[in-house]
């Protein structure tokens, strides 16, 4: 797959960044960054996993709301893993800009940000106000499945990248 | 032995298929996510986070851990056979499987102190009960930060050098 035309001038100024010279000349950086990607991974994946299998109702006799409280956990595993994936962008734009495991892994992102604002707006704070039958109700339920689905999606895809 | 194991059949369809190298190594990478998430989420609960989410709760997330963990047990395994010779001689694979060792008897340790006692008090104490229902040891969070510090650092990372520390990479 080519690389999409709309991205080609964003390609030509990374590969003329100061961040592009680092990424390309430190194999140890790309090491470093990609070790933290998986520690970034697994933080936001295990608080997602809590909220999302309760928000799908196992694990009742944690309260909604307690679980919630892991969200920052997730958010700020996912700022590191976007800092690490763009040095990743900046070592080689070519290479990512015409994947196509790495196209449907952003695609996925976008989905999961979307589901995870759906959860907070119609799930969460409804819930928060004290509306305790939102619990257990479908939109919750669905929201919570296509987050873990999105989400797998996103590794599977990221795992992917070289062989695609 | 390991010479064998990497010209058995298996090894080579391994290392021939397209998909089975790229296949086993994204269901590690899942294994992966579940194994030392939940155990992060655990060690974090134990720690104090959220502290009112009831600890025994938490022992539920263990059966999910330990069939994701036997997930990676196999694609491990699997993964291993394909490079076998350069694998055993790797000091960041050994470095692994020790770790990986030592991280689960630190989560038997763990469920046998913490999760099981917290999970049996909370099903026996009353409603209206105000004294918490278990009071964790000590040494409790002293097995929660073990616990973080070997298979979120220490699995983590020398799982990730193996790859940049095979003599035939």
């Amino acid at each position: 797959m080519d690389i999409l035309p709309i991205l080609a001038p964003l390609a030509m100024w990374i590969r003329h960044s100061g961040l592009h010279e680092f990424m390309a000349a430190s194999p140890a950086a790309f090491t470093a960054a990609e070790t933290l990607h998986f520690m970034g991974l697994t933080v936001l994946f295990g608080a997602l996993l809590v909220i999302d299998l309760r928000g799908m109702g196992f694990y009742k006799r944690l309260s909604l709301v307690e679980v919630h409280k892991l969200v920052p956990f997730a958010i700020g595993a996912f700022i590191v893993n976007l800092i690490t994936g763009i040095m990743f962008i900046f070592s080689n734009p070519y290479a990512y800009f015409g994947n196509i495991a790495f196209g449907i892994k952003c695609v996925l992102i976008v989905l999961a940000g979307i589901n995870a604002l759906v959860f907070e707006f119609a799930v969460f704070r409804p819930l928060h106000a004290g509306k305790p039958g939102i619990d257990g109700g479908a939109v919750v339920k669905i929201s919570s499945a296509l987050s873990l689905l999105f989400w797998a999606g996103v590794l599977i895809g990221g795992r992917l990248i070289p062989y695609a | 032995m390991f010479e064998w194991l990497q010209s058995t059949g298996l090894a080579t369809w391994i290392n021939i298929s397209p998909w089975a190298y790229p296949t086993f190594l994204t269901a590690h990478g899942l294994g992966m996510a579940v194994v030392v998430g939940l155990t992060a989420m655990i060690a974090l609960r134990i720690i104090g986070f959220p502290a009112k989410a009831p600890l025994g709760a938490y022992r539920g997330l263990l059966p999910l851990l330990l069939a994701a963990f036997a997930v990676n047990a196999v694609s491990g395994a699997l993964l291993f056979v394909s490079d076998a010779v350069a694998l055993a001689a790797n000091v960041s694979f050994q470095i692994k499987m020790a770790s990986v060792a030592l991280g689960l008897a630190v989560l038997w340790l763990i469920d046998r102190k913490v999760l099981a006692p917290a999970a049996a008090a909370e099903a026996a104490a009353k409603v209206g009960d105000t004294a918490p229902a278990f009071t964790p040891p000590g040494s409790a969070k002293a097995m929660g930060v073990a616990a973080i510090l070997i298979w979120w650092l220490s699995v983590i990372v020398s799982g990730r050098l193996v790859a940049y520390l095979s003599p035939g990479a």
